[in-house]
């Protein structure tokens, strides 16, 4: 099953890549990661953990009831740490020929 | 406290019944933790759950053809639809959803009918309703044989159709046994 990568997932895949997490742990960690700009609210995250967990890059990884509240962790697996390693280096290829494009221009303001 | 559960659980339905019985508490927990102090469900967040439960719903869902096989010719869908068919014979409008296909069903036939007969759309349009309610009755009655069919129970589990009385040696009690009088017949 392919999955369709957003950005808002490859943040989900780094907050997962650094420890397992339960859901708002991941809320939180996409916020630090993304400096403030991505709140993922609970249905887009629920779907992209969803996703994940169908195409095998993530899984659930034990239960915890705190408060009386449970709280269902998420780990990556080898096959979504791959995807991940993956999209990294195609945005690292993307940010160096985007770069290469702008050193092209002239500066703003030349003639 | 109670009127947060309340309306995170009524804006939960977005999600599909099979779902949320696995889902729904550990994402009233994201929602609960969201909220904070504040305690209310701003109106981002339940276009976020409306719009991500409608998505989890299409996601589940099989294709049309998939879904035509099943109404139309009582083809089980593969393994991988059961959540969304132990959904759809649960629910409470199953045997509406049933019956509403075969009207469908009988489009083509209609349509040949009309070639020759100029009131045949015009007595489809009315004889519908009344195939599509009587048809929701019989699927409302046949409900329980339908999901033992679908679903039969794993050999071996203790609930099962209900089968003759068999002793701990292992010897049928069968009623037949007690009317045979020709000691030669029972070879």
């Amino acid at each position: 099953m392919t999955f369709r990568m957003s950005e808002q997932a490859y943040l989900v895949m780094l907050a997962l890549a650094e420890e397992p997490r339960h859901g708002y742990g991941v809320v939180q960690a996409v916020l630090t990661l993304s400096d403030d700009q991505v709140k993922l609210g609970a249905g887009t995250l629920y779907g992209i953990l969803d996703r994940l967990v169908e195409a095998g890059l993530a899984e659930a990884s034990g239960e915890v009831v705190v408060d009386g509240r449970l709280r269902r962790y998420y780990r990556l697996t080898d096959e979504g740490l791959g995807a991940l390693t993956a999209e990294t280096a195609r945005l690292r290829a993307l940010a160096t020929r985007a770069q290469r494009v702008l050193g092209a221009r002239p500066a703003f303001g030349g003639a | 406290m109670a009127t947060f559960e309340r309306s995170a659980a009524f804006w939960l339905r977005a999600y599909p019944r099979g779902w949320r019985a696995v889902r729904a508490s550990e994402m009233l927990t994201v929602l609960e933790e969201q909220a904070g102090p504040t305690r209310r469900l701003d109106a981002r967040t339940v276009v976020d759950l409306v719009f991500g439960g409608w998505a989890t719903r299409v996601r589940m869902r099989p294709p049309l053809r998939v879904v035509a096989a099943y109404r139309l010719f009582d083809r089980r869908p593969a393994a991988r639809y059961d959540a969304w068919l132990r959904d759809d014979v649960d629910g409470l409008l199953f045997p509406l959803r049933d019956a509403l296909w075969i009207p469908v069903a009988l489009l083509p036939l209609v349509l040949l009918v009309a070639q020759v007969w100029s009131d045949a759309w015009v007595n489809f349009v009315l004889t519908a309703p009344v195939l599509v309610v009587g048809q929701a009755i019989v699927t409302a009655f046949g409900r329980s044989r339908r999901i033992a069919h679908l679903f039969p129970p794993p050999p071996g589990s203790d609930v099962g159709p209900f089968l003759p009385y068999r002793g701990l040696d292992g010897v049928v009690a069968s009623t037949d046994r007690a009317v045979v009088l020709d000691p030669d017949a029972r070879r």
